[in-house]
């Protein structure tokens, strides 16, 4: 009797799913979240008996098998990248990116991460960097005069200084994209890392070759759907409920098959 | 041992079989694109040394794959495909070419379309389907697939005419041949669900314990009634 073997796998499967939803809904309100997903796939098949397999000595064969499933497996926890919606803020480096794409930020290491979280502060030297201080690549640094900054949609960042009517080019802002963003590698802190998955970061300006848009003054908000995920998570509990259901009948027969004396 | 405990043996192990199709499709309920899976029960027929008398044994000689539609789920991913009819993608695997209803699709980092669990999803002419970086792709309902208007491939949809044999991770090795599905269509952003109904399928549940049960106190009255002659015939 495989039956218990195949309802834990079950069971296995949906508790996944539920630290998966967890922590979707613990990241309800992170910027620029994105929501994830359990993904399963079954196991193998046992064919107990072949299709075509002689049924007799008369040369007939059987037209069909049987074949019984091993149960199932979590495949992987794939990433929806969704558009979250944005959040307007009127923070001055706030920045929520319209469409695909990402910023690119220096670590400690000298590594590039990337992360679609666009709440930059300025250090006291004026450099656009992230809630934990690490620079936006390319680096742009606003002058210790500037009255306002404005980032338009194509990442031109502009300063205005007063006396001055008009307003100085002082930086780019650019968005890497990847082939398979599935592929990135979530370190935390909203950040990612490129995999040998993902491919390498494709850098260019905001509105070119399909890359999303800048927009100033926003924020991205996570993507976590709380109906979806309370939806999903009754669903889970229910499919652990069940896959014991199944436990519970294969015991009662077995118990019942040994009692025969 | 008598018939009667033989019959009874025969009927619970095609339960136990009953059982685990059961477990397997119970626990496959989350599983985009799975099929259920259904045991046929049949009977085999032993002849007595008595002419015109015989003994029916139950059996379960087939399962058959479930083939109705899934429910469709929205995700807005834009490589989540489901099919809309009869068809399947075609996978090339190791081993060869292979059947899948899963249209949860990724790119590779070289952009070629793979499968969730990693295979090359094939066009119509059996070749690995390469998209070129950059810009959404949008799929249209006969599957071709185009970027910011321009055509890059087209999904190949087939049918296998001689049957399908099941493997791991949602994949079907077709027996016969391999044509082009005329009828499926693709919907973009939505994955098709398991077709496993959890009500169904935990009725037969419960079917399959009763009539387990059933047997198995069968068998003990069987073996009652033999050991209560043996009884009353050693006693004289």
């Amino acid at each position: 009797m495989r039956a218990l073997q195949i309802a834990a796998t079950g069971m296995a499967a949906q508790q996944k799913r539920v630290e998966v939803i967890s922590n979707n809904m613990a990241n309800m309100n992170t910027t620029a979240y994105s929501t994830r997903r359990a993904e399963f796939a079954d196991l193998h098949y046992q064919q107990v008996r072949q299709t075509g397999a002689p049924t007799g000595a008369t040369g007939t064969v059987a037209p069909a098998g049987v074949q019984i499933g091993l149960g199932v497996r979590a495949a992987a926890v794939s990433m929806d990248i969704a558009q979250g919606a944005l959040r307007q803020t009127g923070g001055d480096l706030d920045m929520a990116i319209e469409g695909r794409g990402w910023f690119e930020i220096e670590l400690p290491s000298g590594d590039s991460a990337f992360t679609r979280d666009g709440s930059f502060k300025q250090t006291a030297e004026g450099l656009i960097v992230t809630s934990e201080g690490y620079p936006l690549v390319p680096q742009v640094t606003i002058p210790q005069d500037a009255r306002s900054v404005s980032i338009n949609a194509d990442g031109e960042v502009h300063a205005y200084f007063t006396g001055i009517a008009d307003a100085q080019l002082i930086g780019r802002i650019t968005l890497a994209q990847f082939t398979n963003e599935k592929g990135l590698e979530a370190i935390g802190a909203n950040l990612f890392t490129p995999t040998e998955a993902s491919g390498d970061a494709i850098v260019g300006d905001p509105g070119i070759d399909g890359r999303g848009r800048l927009r100033q003054g926003y924020l991205e908000q996570s993507s976590v759907d709380a109906v979806a995920q309370i939806t999903d998570l009754i669903e889970a509990q229910r499919g652990y409920e069940l896959n014991s259901k199944v436990i519970s009948a294969a015991d009662q027969m077995m118990a019942s098959a040994s009692q025969i004396r | 041992m008598t018939d009667a405990i033989n019959v009874g043996l025969s009927i619970q192990r095609a339960l136990s079989r009953a059982l685990d199709v059961t477990a397997n499709n119970i626990a496959n309920m989350s599983t985009a694109g799975f099929r259920r899976e259904r045991l046929a029960f049949g009977e085999t027929f032993e002849r007595l040394a008595t002419p015109g008398q015989g003994l029916s044994y139950a059996d379960a000689p087939s399962s058959y794959t479930d083939m109705n539609q899934g429910a469709l789920k929205g995700t807005g991913a834009p490589l989540d495909v489901a099919i809309e009819g009869e068809g399947f993608l075609r996978v090339m695997t190791p081993e060869g070419e292979r059947l899948t209803r899963d249209g949860r699709l990724a790119l590779s980092p070289e952009g070629i379309l793979k499968t969730v669990t990693g295979h090359d999803v094939l066009d119509a002419g059996g070749a690995p389907i390469a998209l070129p970086p950059g810009g959404v792709p949008s799929i249209a309902g006969d599957g071709t697939i185009s970027i910011g208007g321009r055509a890059v491939g087209q999904l190949g949809l087939a049918m296998a005419a001689g049957g399908l044999a099941r493997e791991a991770d949602g994949l079907f090795r077709p027996l016969g041949a391999v044509e082009a599905a005329a009828e499926a269509r693709v919907a973009q952003g939505m994955i098709e669900g398991s077709n496993v109904d959890a009500i169904s399928e935990i009725t037969r549940l419960i079917e399959i314990q009763r009539g387990y049960e059933r047997i198995s106190k069968l068998m003990q009255s069987e073996h009652d009634r033999e050991k209560g002659a043996i009884d009353r015939l050693t006693r004289t």
